[in-house]
């Protein structure tokens, strides 16, 4: 178990800094400076060099990173070009909300997928073709639609959801999640489809193995059989695809918040974007790297888990 | 005259993970004489046969045939040999892509390797089918249809359409009935006789091997045991593990086998 | 593949859609009625009419056009992002698959980084930097999926060239392009048709999403059709179906495309075309008065027939197991030898049903008796070993859990005594008793047979039937395990024994019965068989074995090859390949016929038999 986590270490870091490098190059490309977006078009021109100076942009381009680098690792991820405050600052408000959305949105998808999947895989019939079909409409589906086709139906044609807005954890635990409820489902059902369709994939596929002959023939109970065996078996593949899930989810975060003005990073990206906030990109794709690579590293713990032939 | 095939001091190694499968193998294979090669599961025989094809990594040692050194024979080479030296798989049914018709298959060292044309291509695959025991229909006909004992009559049509000498048989009945295996058999002792073949002729059966073999190799953890005259190994075994692979092996009828297990069992308890 | 395709609907419907759209897009200019933009302040946030067919947006813009001219966005920049998906991807994944080493290295790692970060991030990166520029968002996508597509070309590259028809190809000597060309290629394509529509399905949503979100391209969108929904959700709120559908239909009919593209290469690549099946006409089975049941047998089976679907696989199959004695079964692949094994303990898979006959065990008839009873004869009086030892463990519990769980299977007791009586039973196969703490992958194949058999007989039943247990073992192991099995037997196991090997055979069973074509064609006592068959194929069968050949004289063989279950004749099943054949050999079904006591025979002509041996 100690050699997976420090060969995820190992291949973790160069991750983490091959994003930051990329997205600091792709910054480098725009047209114009950060010094002139912060000074204006009619600066001064000793104030732009002065400021040119300060920040750094006669240096060449490795140096830029090296420091912006070393300023990262403590902390300290530059200004926000649109608000002018310190970028670090602005996410640590909204890591909260896009993590409660994330968590929430995978519980759903994991407990929707799972069941669905060995439903359908047990009973089959019109069971079956529902995991089909869902499977299909949540390739097709766009979430943003998804999700506002349920605030038309659930909070604005009947109010029983708040359309938008959030409220922390702490000011009101029930609103929060009133708050959150619409998002998650809107994630979730999308994030459900390729679960459900791998469980039943798998568990079907089980069933049809040597071993379960053989548990047959040695009379076990058939629940045993499905619920020790098969079901065990059958989740190793799930574990991955859940990965697969978690990191999607993070992109569709993007597009709930917007349609739920939830003030998560999502939403921050959005804006940045539209007001060209590099530094503030920058932090973001930083942040989500990160997220990203924990889960990571939990579900490759997890199949470790369920695989012996990973850990022996 | 010199040997068609000599091998000195062979070995093959694999990386991941790293193994030695052949360790110092020394052989030789004379025109239209059948070598047997004989061991079990991680004996290396599979990995010789595969190494004299140029398709396992030799670490040390030569592979010659007919006086030239072809053990890092490039491409090019490979190419002009493939008319002499050629091969037949245990796997009936991996041996031959599904989506290529049996005349596409068979032909398909002489046209794309040799580049002939395809009428002269299209009538030796029908000569050498008529050989095999096939009809010539069979030529536009996929994999899909033929019995197991019939694609293996496909591979060996697509070893020796090409007039080969020598031929790697890497357990080529191994996977078939016993019914099917004989007819497969005498094809091969056939066309030995009738073209003059060589084989090295892989397998882990005994009685197969002795059937057809003038030499048979013994071996065991990539080494060679044993060698002798085909008859000689099976009577009057010398290496232990021979002995032991002789005692192991049942024979088809109930007393000489309970007298055979007697006597392996005493050995075993002695 | 492509006439395969035409053949299923979903396909020609999905092709034929997205042809629809695409068309519809380019012809934008020429049939939508309304310009993109033009405004109709008359009919602002209207439903639908017939002068809106779909109704208007907030600026009395129609919907219709907008959708139509909209379209052309979407599908060049997943035009754009596909073509780099492919155009990338797939020689990487080419290079990285057939020269491994540094250049599949580089591949897996920079699809591993790229697998990292959720692909919106960078896109609205890149977006910020190219203000309200799609075609650069699309080229970032296209790089940013291509390692993806690399990484799954590598392996199905990989995994071809281990082919043995790659190998082949080698050894006659194509070029390496050549092999590509002709063996590896035609399977890719598949492959990547299938990623592709995937890819695109995934790149739309992304495109539209961007529109949505307001960064994308700023002309008339289908993702800007959906904001302007959004933000008039309380006003008018049909805006949202006709974007929506719009969306949702497309990227579904590519996911459809991909999905149908999967089938048809996993069709033709796949197992055998199923042979085609003609149900057998010959529906009268040979009229032997069902002889009784062997009051002083363990098991006793008479008429024994199962189909699959409406196949027959075995016909009136007749045996008996003497208490304590071995009995074997013999015969070559499709003659029905583990249908009967499987069909005794009721556990035949794939469709297949037991039609006629009784199993006599313990004082009642196995075939159709209470689940709960057949449950609890299974493991506790009767056990099974199967061919693959270590397939038939679950690879994810220890061996000594599940020997435990096979003794409280039917055995009450606590976990401490199973577990107890799990090294017991390791003891009785002569195996360490740590082995139960080892996994099955972790075994050799002599030592998870071992397994297999010790779990067998966790509960101590009376028999055991064992199909084909050493055919996947090297010649030494095996002579341990059928050791192991006869001393067993001599402790009082009885044992059926599946096998197509006559040593074997001779090595452990006293009695057997020979099947051909899902008939038991003779029964005799192995010594008999062996020595004077009374059944043409029982004696082509022995004349056939290497063992007795002559080397350098042709082997006696059996003319022809088997017949497909389903094309059986009315008659002796054996007709077309047998050396006796007479007419009334294919007049009339022949019956099984006592000739002594415990021998039986299926041949009208079997006196003739020792002319023919002597041949």
């Amino acid at each position: 178990m100690r050699r997976l986590v420090l060969r995820w270490l190992i291949a973790a870091i160069p991750l983490v800094l091959g994003v930051s490098v990329l997205t600091f190059v792709l910054a480098s490309l725009v047209p114009g400076d950060a010094a002139r977006t912060i000074l204006g078009v009619n600066a001064n021109p000793q104030q732009y060099a002065a400021l040119r100076d300060q920040l750094r942009l006669n240096d060449p381009l490795w140096t830029q990173y090296g420091h912006w680098l070393g300023r990262a690792l403590h902390g300290d991820l530059g200004l926000s070009i649109q608000s002018a405050d310190p970028v670090g600052h602005e996410l640590k408000g909204r890591l909260a909300v896009t993590l409660s959305l994330v968590a929430g949105a995978t519980l759903v998808a994991a407990v929707l997928g799972v069941g669905l999947g060995v439903a359908s895989a047990l009973r089959g019939g019109i069971l079956g073709r529902c995991v089909d079909t869902l499977s299909l409409l949540g390739l097709a589906v766009p979430s943003y639609w998804l999700g506002l086709v349920l605030v038309t139906l659930l909070a604005v044609k009947a109010p029983i959801f708040p359309a938008t807005g959030y409220v922390p954890f702490g000011q009101s635990p029930v609103q929060w999640l009133e708050s959150l409820v619409l998002p998650v489902i809107t994630l979730g059902l999308g994030g459900s489809a390729p679960i459900a369709k791998q469980m039943r994939d798998g568990v079907l596929g089980e069933l049809d193995r040597d071993y379960v002959l053989v548990l047959r023939a040695r009379g076990i109970a058939e629940r045993s059989i499905i619920f020790k065996h098969v079901l065990r078996n059958a989740a190793t593949p799930v574990a991955s695809v859940l990965g697969l899930v978690i990191i999607g989810l993070f992109g569709g975060a993007v597009l709930a918040e917007t349609v739920f003005v939830l003030p998560g990073l999502g939403g921050l990206a959005v804006t940045a974007t539209s007001g060209h906030d590099i530094p503030v990109l920058q932090g973001i794709a930083v942040v989500f790297t990160l997220l990203v690579v924990g889960v990571n590293l939990i579900v490759e713990l997890g199949y470790a888990a369920l695989n012996p032939k990973v850990r022996t | 005259m010199s040997a068609l095939l000599a091998v000195r001091g062979l070995s093959v190694g694999y990386r991941r993970p790293r193994k030695t499968a052949v360790d110092t193998v020394a052989l030789e294979i004379q025109r239209g004489q059948t070598v047997g090669l004989v061991g079990e599961s991680g004996s290396g025989k599979t990995s010789l046969g595969a190494a004299i094809l140029g398709l396992a990594p030799i670490t040390s040692g030569t592979v010659e045939f007919d006086g030239e050194d072809i053990t890092t024979a490039p491409a090019a080479v490979r190419r002009r040999l493939s008319r002499r030296m050629q091969v037949i798989f245990q796997d009936p049914y991996g041996s031959l892509n599904p989506t290529r018709t049996v005349g596409d298959t068979i032909g398909e060292g002489l046209r794309y390797g040799h580049n002939l044309p395809p009428a002269t291509v299209r009538a030796r695959v029908t000569k050498v089918l008529r050989e095999v025991g096939l009809p010539e229909s069979a030529a536009d006909r996929y994999p899909a249809r033929f019995s197991g004992g019939q694609r293996q009559r496909i591979a060996i049509a697509r070893a020796i359409v090409g007039d080969p000498d020598f031929v790697v048989c890497d357990e080529p009945v191994s996977a078939l009935d016993l019914s099917v295996q004989a007819q497969v058999l005498n094809l091969l002792a056939g066309l030995k006789a009738s073209r003059g073949l060589s084989y090295l002729f892989i397998s882990h059966d005994l009685s197969v091997v002795r059937y057809l073999s003038d030499e048979i190799l013994v071996m065991y953890a990539g080494r060679i045991v044993e060698r002798g005259p085909a008859a000689r190994i099976l009577s009057a075994p010398e290496h232990p593990y021979t002995r032991a692979l002789l005692a192991a092996a049942p024979v088809p009828d109930p007393a000489v086998q309970a007298g055979n297990r007697a006597a392996r069992h005493a050995k075993e308890q002695g | 593949m492509i006439s395969r395709l035409r053949h299923k609907p979903i396909a020609v419907v999905a092709v034929g859609y997205l042809a629809l759209i695409v068309i519809a897009s380019l012809l934008a200019p020429l049939i939508a009625p309304y310009g993109a933009d033009e405004q109709d302040l008359q009919h602002v946030l209207a439903g639908p009419s017939a002068q809106h067919l779909l109704g208007t947006g907030v600026l009395g813009r129609d919907v219709l056009s907008r959708m139509l001219y909209g379209g052309k966005i979407t599908i060049l920049g997943s035009l754009i992002a596909g073509g780099l998906f492919v155009a990338v991807g797939v020689p990487l994944g080419l290079l990285a698959g057939y020269l491994g080493g540094w250049a599949e290295r580089l591949v897996l790692r920079l699809a591993d980084l790229i697998y990292s970060v959720p692909v919106i991030i960078i896109l609205l990166v890149v977006v910020a930097i190219f203000p309200n520029n799609e075609t650069a968002a699309m080229i970032a996508l296209g790089l940013l999926g291509a390692p993806g597509l690399a990484r799954i070309v590598r392996s199905t590259t990989k995994g071809l060239r281990e082919e043995l028809y790659v190998r082949a190809a080698q050894v006659s000597g194509l070029r390496a392009i050549t092999i590509m060309r002709r063996h590896i290629l035609p399977r890719l394509a598949g492959t990547i048709i299938v990623q592709l529509s995937l890819f695109s399905a995934g790149a739309v949503l992304l495109e539209t999403g961007l529109g949505f979100l307001g960064v994308g391209s700023r002309q008339a969108s289908w993702g800007g059709l959906v904001a302007e929904a959004s933000q008039n959700l309380g006003s008018q709120p049909w805006l949202l179906v006709p974007s929506g559908f719009l969306v949702i239909t497309f990227v579904l009919a590519l996911g459809l495309l991909g999905d149908s593209v999967r089938d048809a290469v996993a069709a033709q690549y796949g197992a055998e075309e199923a042979r085609t099946r003609r149900p057998n006409n010959n529906t009268t089975q040979p009229a032997t008065v069902d002889s009784p049941h062997r009051t002083d047998a363990l098991l006793s089976v008479r008429g024994l027939s199962v189909e699959f679907g409406n196949v027959p696989a075995i016909s009136a199959v007749d045996l008996d197991l003497m208490p304590g004695e071995a009995l074997g079964i013999l015969g070559e692949s499709g003659c029905g030898k583990t249908v009967t094994a499987l069909s005794i303990l009721g556990l035949l898979r794939g469709g297949g049903h037991i039609v006629n006959g009784s199993v006599r065990f313990d004082g009642i008839d196995l075939v159709g008796a209470d689940p709960t009873q057949l449950r609890a004869i299974r493991g506790g009086r009767i056990g099974w070993i199967s061919q693959e030892p270590i397939i038939g463990l679950d690879p994810s519990f220890t061996v000594g859990s599940q020997l435990a769980e096979a003794v409280r299977a039917h055995t009450a007791c606590s976990r401490r005594q199973a577990r107890r009586r799990a090294i017991e039973l390791l003891a009785l196969v002569a195996l360490p008793a740590n082995t139960a703490r080892s996994y099955p992958h972790q075994l050799s194949g002599g030592m998870a047979q071992r397994v297999g058999i010790a779990s067998a007989l966790a509960a101590d039943p009376v028999m055991l039937i064992a199909d084909e247990p050493t055919t996947a073992l090297d010649v030494t192991v095996q002579a341990e395990i059928l050791d192991l099995l006869r001393d067993l037997q001599r402790s009082g196991l009885a044992i059926i024994l599946v096998t197509h090997d006559w040593g074997v055979l001779s090595d452990i069973c006293q009695r057997a019965v020979v099947m051909y074509a899902g008939h038991v064609v003779e029964q005799a006592s192995v010594a008999d068989l062996v020595r004077c068959p009374r059944h043409p194929y029982t004696a082509g069968l022995i004349a056939c074995d290497p063992h007795n050949a002559t080397p350098g004289e042709p082997l006696p063989t059996i003319e022809g090859t088997v017949l497909e279950s389903g094309n059986w004749p009315v008659g002796c099943r054996f007709q077309d390949r047998c050396g006796l054949v007479r007419p009334d050999c294919r007049a009339a079904p022949v019956e099984l016929v006592e000739l002594e006591s415990d021998r039986l025979t299926r041949c009208l002509h079997h006196l003739e038999l020792n002319d023919l041996v002597r041949q």
